[in-house]
């Protein structure tokens, strides 16, 4: 493979740095591993150790990999620096000793790629490189380490590490970064020239006045969130500190979170606007008091639930009181009440400071007063539209309410039960689930309800199979063993789980592929995939990498590879989060046929329309007591 | 208690012991040198399991050292009965393990307070204590402490991606299986991770973070008279041990 010509570019951009710093920091673990897996299998290679060297190129991946994704000086140094301080932080036997190999061996990497002046980033030079790397660590090793062994064992030694660094760097490295590409994690990169790139539209064209409320809506994967995204950087990229700045919060709540303690984290935007001091501490704690989050400053950001990491990411967010705030998708993955209070506090942040609002989601009734401008996104091009958001969206979903919820035949037949179910979790042991006793019956469809934090998502992965209870069991009928102790193969006949996070779930290079995944080659099964891909919406899709789909698209096709199957009883995380009006429809519709084939649906879900749309039998899930059990309908 | 240090004195301290365990390989000068960091070790305010939990595997991978080096270094004596062990070309005799005895001592006296010392600092404050008195960057100093906070994120990506395999009837615990898909899991968590990368630069953009912009520091990180003496301290330590024996 060849990479194409990048021009030098000698500063860095943020996006440069922090994926420098994660690669670095994630093999820098790969490095603490290989530090002690190395000196303890080196008596395996008695026979001549020297051999050992040959595998010494572990260590250089890091540094070839920057340099070949970010193309710029100093990438493969500062991931070489970065991968030995986490594992010196983690503690290994060679200390800080180890900053002289981060040192040489990133220089090692820089000197080759320099010497093409940072223009060409081919598999030879990355092969070169890693063999000089190599060859440097090698030849430190037997300075500090080895200095009693005799000249030709060095020899010997720092000539294997070399030959071994070669290979692995000119085959391994690129391969790493093609799949990457192909992956789309590295679209902000010229390394990415293989994906699927996205043709995001002009932020200009949306003609945003000073202190509108705009919402934007649109079919998942017409580039939304690609939107939103260009707005904040092209607003904070072109003087958005003269503007004062952009709040901008992401789907994932994760990814609005940037530090390790909530006071720093809400810090961080500030110390950006150079206040002193004295100003960012009081400012940090009104913002968290705004959100409704009142723990110590030095709360660990990791300890938060769902709804509380979302506040979280509002309070930095709003914390330097930026003119616009800029929401994706802020009414999914949380509870109602979560909801409320988190577009409270974005209303009184805007009814106080005038900002201008821009929020992109699905749900245009919570959002009912909090908007005066609706926009659809359509085939890259945006659509006004005049009547109210509501009239439309309501059209639509009557026209379903028409066609009804498939109601189910009850049965009484069992099909799978939980019975006395405890779950304790985490480092100290936390009770998520305590004495929940359920049973599914043939072809019902169950909704489990509850507020974030009540062990919803843990319940589901029980009832999967997929979590081994701290007491009580899941019994599938038919089945001897608890459904956690069944063979992943049984288990995947029996019951088909569809995870909240569908990424996790992929398994192969197209979409096409994910569907037919473990199931036989037929053509029945092709043309099977074909159908159903068509009616999720998936059919335009169906050669890409599923890693480079929507958020909304990703869902559906997590949900696809569930309509494939024939199990006894499916159970879907959130199935309707981030879905427009029509794909929430025939996903409803899907899940509904489910059920008249006999196959039992169990939904985790925060939609109450969905709730009413199925006609579901609701568990209702308190935090950590047994579920009342309550009829459907709201 | 040492633990209480600023992260820069701790970081001092461990470069003074380094340098002085790489400046020789005399057997008491290093004998010394572990004695002083033994009779330390109470003052570190750890607790006394966490210290062999922490020191054990050190003691292993200095013996493995040392034993490498006595094999292949040509210290062979002619008399067999002198062999502790032999095999085929190869022969271990007490004259070699001796002479290559001070090798372990090096690794075990740099690093005992590199494992105590910066493995129980904080990132964070060790950030925040380079940010202001080594003046080091903070597009480096805050890339590094935002990246190391997307890590233990990686293992819940590893967990949850083998219960996704077992719901797609895929045993991961059968090894030729977890051979097989090991490669692609593995560059799938990287895909992970520097999607969460390409966020997180997003909200740092959003939040006005630019790579070349002055920024205030909201921490102030102090640097006592304490820490000073702890490093003077070690310093002439070190050099008296090196200077006399």
């Amino acid at each position: 493979m060849s990479f194409h010509l990048a021009l030098p570019r000698y500063r860095w951009r943020t996006v440069d740095l922090v994926t420098i710093a994660v690669l670095g920091s994630a093999f820098g673990v790969i490095y603490w591993a290989w530090n002690q897996i190395w000196v303890i299998t080196t008596p395996l290679f008695i026979a001549f150790p020297p051999a050992q060297a040959l595998l010494y190129g572990v260590w250089m991946l890091p540094q070839v990999i920057a340099m070949l994704i970010v193309r710029r000086p100093g990438a493969a140094l500062f991931a070489s620096m970065a991968a030995v301080i986490v594992s010196t932080l983690l503690g290994n036997a060679f200390g800080l000793t180890m900053l002289f190999y981060g040192i040489a061996q990133g220089l090692a990497v820089e000197v080759v790629f320099a010497a093409t002046r940072y223009r060409h980033f081919t598999w030879p030079l990355a092969g070169l490189g890693t063999a000089l790397a190599c060859a440097a660590g090698t030849t430190l090793d037997t300075v500090l380490y080895y200095p009693f062994w005799a000249d030709n064992w060095r020899l010997a030694y720092i000539a294997c590490g070399a030959v071994g660094g070669f290979v692995l760097g000119s085959i391994v490295a690129p391969l790493v970064v093609r799949r990457l590409a192909q992956a789309g994690a590295l679209n902000d990169f010229a390394a990415s020239s293989q994906g699927r790139t996205f043709e995001g539209i002009d932020p200009t064209t949306l003609n945003l006045q000073p202190g509108e409320r705009v919402l934007i809506t649109g079919r998942s994967g017409s580039g939304k969130s690609t939107l939103l995204r260009g707005l904040a950087t092209y607003t904070a990229a072109s003087g958005g500190r003269v503007i004062g700045g952009v709040a901008l919060m992401q789907q994932d709540p994760e990814s609005n979170i940037l530090l390790s303690r909530i006071g720093d984290d809400v810090a961080f935007g500030l110390e950006n606007r150079c206040l002193p001091r004295a100003e960012i501490w009081p400012g940090a704690e009104q913002a968290l008091t705004d959100v409704g989050l009142e723990y110590p400053l030095d709360r660990s950001t990791m300890e938060l639930s769902g709804g509380e990491k979302q506040r979280l990411g509002l309070a930095g967010a709003l914390a330097p009181r930026p003119p616009l705030v800029l929401l994706d998708e802020p009414t999914a993955n949380l509870d109602p009440e979560g909801t409320r209070e988190a577009l409270a506090a974005v209303a009184r942040y805007i009814d106080s400071s005038g900002a201008t609002l821009v929020v992109v989601d699905h749900n245009p009734e919570l959002l009912r007063g909090l908007v005066d401008r609706t926009v659809v996104l359509e085939d890259s091009q945006l659509f006004e539209v005049d009547s109210t958001p509501e009239s439309s969206e309501l059209s639509a979903q009557s026209t379903f309410r028409q066609a009804g919820p498939g109601l189910v035949a009850d049965s009484e037949e069992v099909v799978l039960s939980a019975r006395h179910l405890v779950v304790d979790r985490g480092q100290m042991p936390q009770r998520i689930l305590d004495d929940v006793t359920l049973e599914i019956h043939r072809g019902e469809f169950v909704a489990i309800c509850g507020v974030n934090g009540a062990g919803k998502s843990t319940l589901a992965r029980a009832l999967g199979g997929l979590l081994a209870p701290t007491a009580g069991e899941v019994v599938v009928a038919g089945q001897r063993k608890p459904a956690h102790r069944l063979s992943a193969r049984v288990l995947a006949s029996e019951i088909v789980n569809v995870f909240q996070e569908p990424e996790h779930q992929f398994l192969t290079d197209t979409v096409r592929q994910e569907l037919l995944f473990g199931l036989p080659k037929s053509s029945a099964n092709r043309s099977r995939a074909d159908e159903i891909l068509r009616s999720v919406g998936l059919d335009y899709v169906a050669e890409e990498n599923p890693f480079t789909l929507s958020g909304g698209e990703k869902r559906r096709l997590s949900l696809a590879t569930a309509f494939m199957r024939e199990p006894k009883v499916l159970i879907v995380d959130e199935p309707t989060f981030g879905q427009d009006t029509d794909t929430w429809q025939r996903l409803t519709a899907e899940l509904i046929n489910f059920t008249k084939r006999g196959i039992a649906v169990v939904a985790v879900t925060h939609d109450e329309e969905f709730v009413r749309e199925t006609g579901a039998r609701v568990f209702m899930l308190e935090k950590c007591t047994s579920p009342t059990q309550t009829v459907g309908g709201a | 208690m040492l633990n209480r240090l600023n992260p820069l004195a701790k970081l001092a301290i461990v470069c003074v012991m380094t340098v002085a365990a790489v400046w020789t390989l005399d057997l008491r000068v290093l004998v010394a040198l572990l004695i002083l960091e033994l009779i330390v070790i109470p003052f570190m305010g750890l607790n006394f399991k966490s210290v062999v939990w922490r020191t054990a595997p050190l003691v292993l991978i200095a013996a493995i050292v040392v034993l490498t080096n006595a094999l292949f270094s040509g210290i062979a004596p002619e008399d067999p009965e002198a062999w502790v062990w032999a095999w085929g070309p190869f022969t271990l005799s007490a004259e070699a393990l001796v002479t290559t005895l001070p090798i372990g001592l090096r690794i075990l006296v740099l690093s005992i307070p590199a494992v105590l010392l910066l493995g129980t600092t904080d990132p964070t404050d060790l950030a925040d204590s380079m940010m202001q008195h080594l003046k080091v960057p903070a597009r480096y100093a805050l890339s590094m402490v935002v990246g190391l906070r997307l890590l233990p994120q990686l293992r819940s990506d590893w967990v949850e991606q083998s219960a996704a395999l077992r719901a797609r009837g895929v045993d991961t615990r059968n090894p030729l299986t977890a051979i097989r898909l090991g490669p692609s899991r593995l560059v799938n968590l990287l895909v992970f991770a520097l999607r969460r990368a390409t966020r997180s630069a997003t909200t740092m953009t959003a939040k006005g973070f630019e790579p070349y912009a002055q920024r205030t520091l909201a921490r102030e990180s102090t640097l006592s008279i304490g820490d000073a003496c702890a490093v003077v301290v070690t310093m002439v330590a070190a050099v008296v041990i090196l200077i006399l024996l």
